[in-house]
């Protein structure tokens, strides 16, 4: 019965993990003043869903916690227990004990119950005895500060000076968003204390309105709009299916035939006379489209709204101003934007860190940006987009931009080459470099170093590319930019004699036909080519692919320039075919992995075309000149 | 696996089919007959172009596409040191699943297919280092011809013989 069982356990384990995100999210979109039913009842039950497959399951620990959760949670719902902040910090603070529970589960690893322990038994405090949590000497003390630190982010210094009685019905106060007060960080300022009295009559303070559970007219208007979409997105989530992806790989592969065949229809039925095969030739147009739309429709199978990686950025934001006295504003715009499933997983890491970044680099402390002008009030913006045949995703701020001198001393102090007239661009991305970091201290966030050569490297490995603009005193932009699925690059497909190979677009810097006087030799093998100044070794792809070609003579071929890694090499080929997007196929499904071969393809004549790796002829490259040296 | 074979044969014995022994199918190299388990074949397709792989062996003729699929083909004449042939209109591929991977095998003909007892296969003869019978698991007769059983796995194995790992510094 148990290994029964256990086969239902990897659904069970992504289930959970869905609730726990979506409650998440929930959590921190909750108003606190008028805390929307519909809100809390979701919360409940994802809570609730947890606890009972939880105990379905024989997961004690796990049941446990969710008992605790699922009793303050049934209190809140009833309007027995009026909500506070404090409370949704100790909800957020379970689902992380939850979800760590059910990784120990998952990874059959040991299972820490202090936490456990303590997170049951704040619930308990706040479910049980409401006075005893206010006057805990803990609430006491952050209740006046957070107070102050609400007028001071919207006050500016020189504001203060023009008399308080104006704040009463200040517009700004009234407009701001309630949610994001009540999440500031304590500063301590002492000469902000006597606010207090102003701020309770303004009656705008999420944490005032919440004391006298008052409903400000404010607070309610942009909740009743989000609710009609809620529910129709609600609705479409209770109409899907789980599939396994395998499932939905076979479905790829065996519409990709179909294409492939109906190519293959197309091309004999051209010989053909069409005023005798009038009928043919129509029915062949109409299957055409038929099966680009089958192809595109089973594409949108693999196809989910990046919501799914955005949605752990607000918390990550809320506990970074926590920890550190910044005060920003999370923006995201796309959510809905679908990308690969495949992407998901991997895109959380470098996005984290490209956030982490903007925080911790960019956005200044509120003093500093006071001081340049600026509202004390960051923004990091995370959009994400479709464009032609990518997907781009964004993560920009207002805050200092990159340091061009303090990027270029450090990149001095490390060693590296660095060109002379380097430009911007150039600059930007020698912060790509391992263990490159320009962090003045080291903080918890980030600052290592370890981090920026990660990103690109995590988002190479997508087949995508990461450029950085950046103005000092503006702000910075990264940009990533992926192609729409795992499966699906966009290549160049280049002819070296009779065969065709396909090069990945986003490692093309540039295709070039040389000069004769741009063509250089060391100890008369070892090729060069002068691009601009910069000396790139030069590979063959034929002889590296020990095949024949053409073209012998470099100013009769092509030189494409690829870049992985940061090196650049310049790969020589008769001449480019043409751009198209290629499926991937991997060659050690049957076989195994090939040198220089990144995997293969299916040209629309149905023949395979290789598609090239990219590191692994740098490394080629690598090989020859040190052999030279040698 | 072996439940399978034993229904195939129950089935066989009822539809009055020599009973007793696995079926093979046939194939020509030149002169000699070849055999391999019917049960390992996935089908028989006719000789079409491959793409040749880079820095890889010269009896693997390179890759083909099945319904999707990259199947590697290896040339069988060419594994066996055999004098090489023209491809014509009889050379056929035949695609068998070698450890949970699909590969094609380049023959001349396909022959017919057998059923042979286990008991009628004899031991491969040993010839000491002149020939390499390492492929074969056993010889039998079919009618006049000698027939030599493959050992599949070890003719296409991929990893652990040495002939497939080509060395990284070939060029």
């Amino acid at each position: 019965m148990d290994f029964d069982k256990s086969q239902f356990f990897d659904v069970f384990y992504e289930e959970t993990a869905e609730h726990l995100v979506a409650m998440e999210g929930l959590l921190l979109n909750l108003d606190v003043l008028s805390p929307d039913s519909e809100e809390l009842n979701a919360i409940f039950r994802a809570v609730h869903s947890i606890k009972g497959g939880a105990g379905t399951f024989g997961f004690d620990k796990l049941t446990k916690v969710a008992h605790a959760f699922e009793t303050v949670l049934d209190k809140v719902r009833k309007s027995e227990l009026a909500l506070k902040s404090e409370m949704v910090d100790i909800f957020l603070e379970g689902g992380d004990v939850l979800k760590e529970i059910l990784e120990a589960y998952k990874e059959e690893g040991e299972i820490d119950m202090t936490s456990s322990i303590d997170i049951i038994e704040r619930l308990k405090v706040v479910s049980g005895d409401v006075l005893k949590t206010e006057e805990s000497p803990k609430k006491t003390k952050t209740k006046p500060t957070e107070k102050t630190k609400k007028v001071s982010e919207v006050v500016d210094e020189e504001e203060k000076d023009l008399g308080f009685g104006f704040f009463d019905d200040d517009p700004p106060i009234e407009d701001s968003d309630p949610e994001s007060h009540s999440e500031v960080e304590a500063e301590k300022d002492p000469g902000f204390g006597f606010f207090d009295d102003e701020e309770s009559v303004s009656g705008s303070s999420a944490e005032k309105a919440e004391e006298t559970i008052s409903t400000s007219g404010v607070a309610k208007t942009p909740i009743k709009k989000i609710r009609p979409e809620k529910a129709a997105k609600a609705q479409a989530e209770a109409t899907s299916i789980r599939i396994g992806v395998e499932k939905v790989d076979q479905l790829f592969n065996q519409v990709g035939e179909i294409v492939i065949t109906q190519a293959m229809l197309a091309q004999t039925a051209s010989h053909l006379d069409p005023e005798i095969f009038e009928k043919l030739e129509n029915g062949l147009v109409q299957l055409e489209r038929n099966t680009r739309d089958l192809q595109e429709s089973v594409m949108a199978i693999r196809m989910v709204p990046i919501r799914m990686v955005f949605s752990r950025f607000p918390r990550l934001v809320r506990d970074m101003k926590k920890a550190f006295k910044k005060e920003l504003e999370l923006v995201m715009i796309g959510e809905e934007t679908e990308i690969d499933k495949g992407f998901i997983e991997k895109l959380s890491d470098p996005l984290t860190h490209l956030l982490r970044n903007s925080f911790d680099h960019g956005i200044e402390s509120p003093e500093d940006r006071k001081a340049a002008g600026k509202d004390p009030m960051g923004t990091i913006i995370l959009e994400a987009s479709h464009q032609g045949g990518n997907v781009v995703i964004e993560v920009r701020d207002n805050g200092a931009g990159l340091n061009r001198e303090r990027i270029l001393a450090k990149a001095a102090e490390q060693g590296m080459s660095i060109p002379e007239n380097i430009s911007d661009a150039e600059v930007w991305n020698l912060i790509f470099a391992a263990g490159f970091s320009t962090a003045k201290k080291v903080s918890d966030i980030s600052g290592r170093g370890v981090g920026m050569d990660v990103v690109k490297k995590n988002v190479q490995s997508m087949g995508g590319m990461v450029e950085i603009e950046s103005e000092e005193g503006v702000g910075s932009r990264f940009i990533i930019r992926l192609p729409l699925t795992l499966a699906i690059i966009e290549g160049m497909v280049v002819k070296v004699g009779k065969e065709v190979y396909i090069l990945p677009i986003t490692s093309i810097v540039e295709s070039m036909r040389p000069k004769e006087n741009e063509i250089k030799t060391i100890m008369e093998r070892g090729e060069l080519v002068n691009m601009r100044g910069e000396y790139l070794p030069i590979v063959r792809l034929a002889e590296l692919f020990g095949t024949e070609s053409d073209v012998t003579d470099p100013t009769k071929g092509v030189l494409s320039v690829i870049e992985s890694d940061g090196g650049r090499v310049a790969v020589l080929v008769d001449e480019l075919l043409g751009q198209q997007q290629v499926v991937i196929k991997s060659m050690e499904t049957n076989f195994k992995k090939v040198n220089g071969i990144a995997g293969a393809t299916i040209l629309g004549d149905g023949h395979v075309a290789f598609i090239i790796d990219v590191r692994a002829i740098r490394s080629f490259a690598g090989h020859e000149e040190q052999m030279f040296v040698g | 696996m072996s439940i399978a074979t034993e229904s195939v044969k129950s089935q066989d014995d009822q539809m009055g089919f020599a009973s007793d022994g696995d079926q093979y199918l046939t194939f020509a190299l030149g002169e000699e007959q070849y055999g391999v388990e019917i049960l390992r074949v996935q089908e028989i397709k006719g000789y079409t172009g491959v793409t040749r792989i880079p820095n890889t062996p010269n009896y693997v003729k390179g890759v083909l596409n099945l319904r999707g699929t990259i199947v590697p083909i290896v040339d069988l004449r060419m594994k066996f040191g055999m004098e090489q042939q023209e491809y014509d209109k009889k050379t056929v591929i035949i695609v068998v699943e070698v450890k949970g991977r699909i590969m094609g095998i380049i023959v001349d003909a396909v022959s017919d297919v057998m059923n042979i007892a286990a008991k009628d296969i004899q031991p491969a003869p040993e010839f000491g280092s002149m020939v390499d019978v390492g492929f074969i698991n056993g010889i039998g007769s079919y009618g006049e011809k000698l027939v030599a059983f493959l050992d599949i796995d070890r003719v296409l194995s991929v990893s652990g013989t040495e002939e497939f790992d080509v060395p990284e510094t070939e060029q």
